[in-house]
């Protein structure tokens, strides 16, 4: 196991949506879904996750209802919305671009300019 | 679409709250449940998973914190939890709380009350199209208060037309004429009171019907069809509110009328409100009958023209036309601005009652400024402490804001419970005074509720941010230390208190002395002696139908009129018990003045008659159409002469009685008996001299009057007075009957006693007696409350200074003598103060509740008087220092040892 990354500012909310399109979680979940995705290579501050899915459901990109858990207790599951899965799509292109923009300006080589 | 999602989201939050907070909660356990249930199976101690967990989690109530945040319900949060604390902080103090909150809410609701009524009646735009051009003109004298009717004289139909051929300044001039007509529906007849309006009346003033249409040009043709507007009040009752009412015929004066108009509710803001209109056509006979008095003039200005450039105008024109025919006994025209003339002399009364108002409103938010501003004190400690606890400044504003609204909503909820019962009140009391026009269209007027409560509002927020301002100001280690080690009470706080006691007591004090000068004068009026006997004397109107008995013209006889006066006379003297029956053209203290330029013959004519205006009003009298017993019934003294015999009848030579005000008047050094005046063309002979009595209001001292006997100047109208003899009663029922057995069709109006007529006359000063009194017994209890609440506090903060002083030595008579020094000198300054204000107010009252200078004169002077001053600011002394004893008697028992060891 390497040493894991501290999470990008502002990507926290794309990670969460990425995590419940893949089908409705509770909080916990997610939290260990993206751990799982991302190899364990990222650290989550557990108490932020929260904020941040409040924030969601209140933007309206995720929304959320009770129901039992694995081994049958209450829990919270969150899942995308409409709205939700649509940013999430420019979210990600954007991102994408983003990426390869900085990449290549990072690739750049003395010759290329 | 998003924004209301997420409003919605918001809203659902805020109402759930306590939902959120549990589910938040549930939650976040949840995590940690789960989270600690990993670590258990990755084999660790189930109470150590949970430590592990819980501190992996990190802040819980951070979480929740930022949680919160993100639905944007935080703030509420907040404000829900200031809220909580400031009713709580309400409760534990009930004391401030029950004084405070309904000493606002009265100042509240009486303020509201009182400017309503001065909305509704002045400052609302009369309903006519563009009201500020409508002038009623008057026949009369601008020497005259302009706006008090009964200085004026009606127009005549001839200088009506000769007004609009002779002027420029008015777009249109038109006229209407009261007449009582007799309205057949149904084989029921009632006398209604309607009015005949010449062409170019609704016109003039712009109002349209509200069914149908008004008059039009062709209804005024002398050929036309009869047609007849009705009013409002008379479609409601009479036709039930029916929109087929249009068309209808109704019999007016036994002569069929169709009804093509209905005019909208309040259409004509007047006390006295005509039920239907008919088209009047002018002949060139009523146009030169220079003696056809009684028709009321309107007129319109053109755009751009003042009344007072009409005024001039019409002076002029006036001149011209006496000039060119002497014989009009033209006197000139008055144009008085139509608000002006609805409102008269009213709106004294209601800027009387506002001031009142407002300083009862004063005195409410000095009270609870000076209560907000003691508890501020206290609670500088606790503000210093949050301070030295890292509160924010925000945070404090926050929550005495919201200290500060919660009180206002409480004072503003009471307060419009308070407008609303004032307002209802007021509606009671108001149209007994029989001056204010409008009052139909008073209600609680919200918008004026609304910012006596943003200024309330302002001033208990001010107040409430005090401690703010001074935990700002101080370093909250010194507060804490001030606090802590007992210092005695600042001086610039105190300071403010006095302030306070001093405005208090002047405001207080004002109002008091207004209150005490207004019953003062009020009783003084009741027991003036009116020069005649009211007990035993039944009064009543009778309007003469003039289809029955024929139109009345001035000195024109109509033998069905006298016969019809004189069987009446007849019939009631016939009844038992029954002394004598007087007739007249009007009731003493119920009429108005009708003062006309007095002519006695080998005396030269007063000079202004001659240039056709201005006969002041020393040269003029007042003149009244009377029956032989009207003396008799009224038991008015005979001076000299003698009475009118039922032999100054209409072949016999034309007489008159005058009473001394006349004689004193006009033949100061002579006997009147055998003198020939000319009054209104009328050339009589005076036969006797009467004794004065009040005819006009009994705060004015008599004017010349001169009687006329009934028997040669037919009168226009009847009043009837019965007097019983002594011992016996006459029942009002009996009249009535006798009456209407002799014709059906008479109807008997304001039966009533003469002692009735007599304190209706003081009916508007009765009313501001009361109403300034009742707010100035408010306005002491109001005071009383504030002096004790400044000078108890004053002593709890100096307790401290009087244990030291004590324990130094100070005699306990030194503390007492201290404390009430203090007061004493707050006190006389207030006096001062208090006096000077009364002083300007009270001379503004006294020419508030007289009409005119002249009555003013009559009393006003002895009106001011000191008496009233002193003894009222005696009593309001007394109130402050039984309201500062009880705080100076608990500083005598000061016990130093306790004092110093206090806190």
């Amino acid at each position: 196991m390497g040493k894991q990354l501290d999470l990008l500012h502002g990507t926290l909310d794309m990670l969460i949506l990425k995590a419940v399109s893949l089908g409705p979680l509770h909080g916990y979940g997610i939290l260990l879904r993206i751990q799982q995705i991302s190899k364990e290579r990222l650290e989550i501050q557990q108490g932020s996750l929260y904020p941040a899915l409040y924030r969601l459901e209140h933007q309206g990109w995720i929304a959320s209802e009770w129901g039992d858990s694995e081994n049958k207790r209450k829990a919270k599951y969150y899942r995308l919305t409409a709205a939700g899965k649509r940013r999430f799509q420019s979210e990600t292109e954007k991102w994408n671009r983003m990426a390869d923009v900085i990449a290549g300006i990072l690739r750049a080589t003395a010759e290329e300019l | 679409m998003k924004l209301w999602s997420r409003t919605r989201n918001w809203l659902r939050d805020v109402f759930r709250l306590s939902h959120l907070e549990g589910e938040m909660d549930a939650e976040l356990n949840a995590h940690i449940d789960a989270f600690a249930a990993d670590l258990i199976r990755n084999g660790l101690a189930p109470q150590e998973a949970r430590r592990r967990a819980r501190i992996e989690f990190g802040s819980i109530e951070q979480a929740k914190a930022d949680c919160r945040t993100a639905r944007g319900i935080n703030t509420v949060e907040t404000i829900l939890q200031d809220l909580r604390y400031a009713l709580r902080l309400q409760c534990r103090s009930w004391g401030f709380t029950a004084v405070s909150v309904p000493t606002l809410a009265l100042g509240i609701g009486a303020t509201t009350a009182i400017f309503s009524v001065v909305k509704a009646v002045i400052l609302t735009p009369l309903p006519f199209r563009q009201p500020e051009n409508l002038v009623n003109l008057w026949e009369g004298h601008e020497h005259y208060h302009r706006g008090d009717r009964a200085y004026f004289s009606s127009a005549r139909p001839g200088t009506l037309f000769d007004w609009r051929v002779q002027t420029q300044s008015f777009e249109s001039i038109t006229a209407y004429r009261w007449r009582p007509r007799l309205l057949t529906n149904n084989q029921q007849s009632e006398l209604v009171s309607a009015q005949d309006v010449y062409d170019q009346f609704f016109e003039t003033l712009g109002t349209p019907a509200l069914l149908g249409r008004t008059l039009q040009a062709g209804d005024y043709e002398p050929t036309a069809a009869h047609v007849v507007v009705i009013s409002n009040a008379m479609w409601l009752q009479r036709f039930g509110g029916d929109r087929a009412v249009i068309g209808q015929r109704i019999s007016l004066d036994r002569e069929p009328y169709e009804i093509v108009g209905v005019m909208p509710a309040g259409f004509y803001p007047a006390p006295d409100y005509p039920a239907l209109w008919t088209a009047h056509w002018a002949d060139q006979g009523e146009k030169d009958n220079r003696n056809l008095w009684g028709v009321f003039a309107l007129a319109r200005l053109k755009p751009g023209v003042t009344w007072q450039r009409a005024q001039t105008e019409l002076d002029v024109a006036s001149a011209r036309m006496s000039q060119d025919h002497p014989t009009l006994e033209s006197v000139g025209g008055v144009v008085v601005p139509m608000d002006a003339q609805l409102i008269g002399s009213s709106w004294k009364l209601l800027l009387l009652l506002a001031g009142g108002v407002t300083l009862l409103q004063l005195l409410a938010c000095v009270n609870v400024a000076n209560l907000l501003l003691a508890r501020a004190v206290d609670r500088e400690r606790e503000f210093a402490i949050r301070t030295a606890l890292g509160a924010g400044r925000g945070r404090l504003v926050l929550q005495l804001f919201t200290e500060g609204v919660v009180f206002a909503v409480a004072a503003g909820a009471l307060g419009i419970g308070v407008a609303s019962a004032g307002t209802r009140g007021l509606l009671t009391v108001l149209p007994k005074a029989e001056i204010l026009p409008r009052l139909d269209s008073v209600k609680v007027d919200f918008a004026e509720f609304g910012f006596v409560c943003a200024l309330t509002l302002l001033v208990s927020l001010f107040f409430s941010l005090m401690p703010l301002f001074h935990a700002s100001k101080t370093r909250p280690h010194d507060a804490l230390k001030s606090a802590g080690r007992g210092f005695s009470a600042g001086r610039s706080k105190r300071r403010l208190g006095q302030i306070f006691v001093v405005s208090e007591f002047t405001f207080s004090l004002v109002l008091l002395i207004l209150g005490v000068l207004l019953v003062q004068s009020f009783i003084k009026l009741q027991r003036v002696d009116p020069g005649f006997d009211a007990n035993n004397l039944l009064v009543f109107h009778i309007p003469v139908p003039e289809v029955n008995y024929g139109k009345y013209t001035y000195g024109e006889r109509d033998t069905r009129r006298e016969q019809l006066y004189e069987h009446l006379e007849r019939l009631l003297n016939d009844l038992p018990g029954v002394e004598s029956v007087g007739f007249a053209a009007g009731l003493p203290l119920k009429q108005g003045l009708s003062p006309s330029p007095v002519l006695i013959t080998g005396r030269e004519p007063p000079p202004e008659l001659a240039k056709g205006k201005d006969v002041p009003l020393q040269a003029q009298t007042s003149t009244r159409m009377v029956n032989p017993q009207y003396f008799h019934a009224l038991r008015v003294r005979l001076m000299s002469g003698r009475f009118f015999e039922e032999g100054d009848n209409a072949d016999a030579a034309k007489v008159a009685v005058v009473n001394q005000a006349f004689a004193r008047r006009f033949f100061p050094n002579e006997d009147p008996i055998g003198k020939e005046v000319t009054v209104w063309f009328a050339k009589t002979a005076i036969v006797g001299v009467v004794a004065d009595f009040k005819a006009n209001a009994l705060d004015q001292n008599p004017l010349p009057e001169i009687f006329w006997s009934i028997r040669q100047w037919p009168s226009p109208n009847a009043w009837i007075m019965v007097r019983a003899k002594s011992g016996s009663s006459v029942f009002a029922g009996t009249l009535r009957q006798k009456i209407q057995d002799y014709d059906s069709d008479l109807p008997v109006q304001e039966l009533q006693s003469m002692t009735d007529v007599i304190a209706k006359s003081l009916g508007l000063k009765r009313l501001s007696a009361t109403l300034i009194g009742s707010v100035a017994v408010l306005a002491i209890l109001l005071a009383g409350a504030g002096i004790y609440s400044v000078m108890s506090y004053s002593v709890s903060q100096r307790t401290k200074e009087m244990g030291i002083r004590i324990a130094f030595g100070a005699n306990r008579q030194d503390v007492f003598a201290l404390i009430m020094g203090e007061t004493f000198r707050l006190v006389i300054l207030g006096c001062m103060l208090g006096g000077a204000a009364a002083l300007v107010a009270g001379h503004l009252a006294t020419h508030t509740v007289y009409i005119s200078p002249e009555q003013a004169s009559s009393l006003s002077q002895d009106n001011l008087s000191p008496a009233a001053f002193i003894l009222s600011s005696l009593f309001l002394f007394g109130i402050a220092i039984c309201a500062s004893l009880a705080p100076a008697r608990r500083a005598l028992l000061v016990d130093p040892v306790v004092a110093l060891q206090d806190e």
